[in-house]
């Protein structure tokens, strides 16, 4: 089958949506996002990006796999323990869908590298496992006007919003990265699933901010509860008092 | 007053942030805390006194992934 019949026959699904159809499919194979921790969240991220055919996938994590990972880390098998989580997940990600650029960053994302880096994406998404990194992501997307797709985990819950230049930060959150990392990241438990359903959630964002369509979560902040079942959301504002306040355009 | 949208009985005079937080035992470190859809950072937590009709929202902020 030639290359653009094969195409409309893979994304099928996509081109009869009103919200996506052709011109929108063009959007995600033209869309650059680099995803931020290729763990549990950052792999149904990467596996549902990849699928939806978003062309430039850029994947940064410094960790290898380890076979505590294989609970929740859907982007990986058991041969691949031992190797460099972007390596790996790159190497899944191109089985997939041979037809992506997926690059990767195996030294993570670091003070030094970070503006380089997301330079070059359209939207980053922060999955990553810790709050130094997710400062350092935060500021540098309000600086630079990237939209930062965040999402997080701990046990049964989960948390999903999109934080913008114009709309609130993780900082206008909770000003002040903690001294200590709460709790540690690999020291508490987590439900498999509940990476999965947060990272679904960030995945259909990023799309959803690549097409232009839907309402995004900026503004707004959903909680993910497993095991009461129960999703709940809470509107958040830009800050005043925010260090990035003069990004957000309030002064 | 209502806590994550349930009443709560232990309202009293010059009830704060904080003394809520103590009373349900909110040991997470870090917090996203809203009084009647306003957000209120760590250091008023001490300064803000809850009315008999405010809406209090203390969520977890999570950075696990």
């Amino acid at each position: 089958m030639e290359g653009r019949s094969l195409e409309r026959e893979r994304y099928k699904r996509h081109l009869i949506l009103p919200d996506v159809g052709e011109e929108g499919q063009e959007k995600l194979k033209n869309g650059r996002v680099l995803v931020v921790g290729a763990g549990g969240l950052g792999s149904p991220v990467c596996l549902y990006l990849a699928a939806a055919g978003v062309g430039t996938i850029g994947i940064a994590d410094f960790d290898r796999v380890d076979i505590s990972n294989l609970q929740r880390q859907v982007l990986y098998c058991e041969k691949d323990v031992g190797k460099r989580k972007a390596e790996a997940a790159a190497e899944r990600l191109r089985q997939m869908n041979s037809t992506l650029k997926v690059l990767t960053y195996g030294d993570g994302v670091t003070k030094e590298n970070i503006s380089q880096i997301i330079e070059g994406y359209d939207v980053i998404v922060d999955a990553s496992d810790n709050f130094r990194t997710r400062y350092l992501l935060s500021d540098a997307c309000v600086r630079m006007g990237k939209p930062d797709v965040y999402g997080a985990i701990c046990e049964f819950s989960g948390q999903v919003t999109v934080f913008t230049k114009d709309g609130p930060c993780l900082r206008c959150l909770s000003p002040d990265e903690p001294e200590t990392e709460v709790p540690e990241a690999s020291g508490f438990g987590v439900l498999g699933a509940i990476p999965g359903v947060i990272g679904c959630i960030q995945a259909a964002e990023v799309l959803k901010l690549l097409l232009g369509t839907g309402d995004s979560l900026v503004g707004r902040m959903l909680f993910v509860d497993l095991k009461s079942m129960s999703f709940d959301e809470m509107e958040i504002g830009a800050n005043p008092r925010c260090t990035c306040a003069s990004f957000h355009r309030l002064i | 007053m209502k806590l994550n949208n349930r009443p709560y009985a232990d309202w009293h005079e010059g009830l704060t942030i904080r003394g809520v937080m103590e009373h349900m035992n909110f040991t997470w470190p870090k917090l996203v805390v809203k009084v009647n859809g306003q957000l209120i950072w760590p250091e008023d937590y001490d300064k803000v006194v809850l009315n008999e009709d405010d809406d209090l929202k203390i969520h977890h902020l999570l950075g696990g992934g």
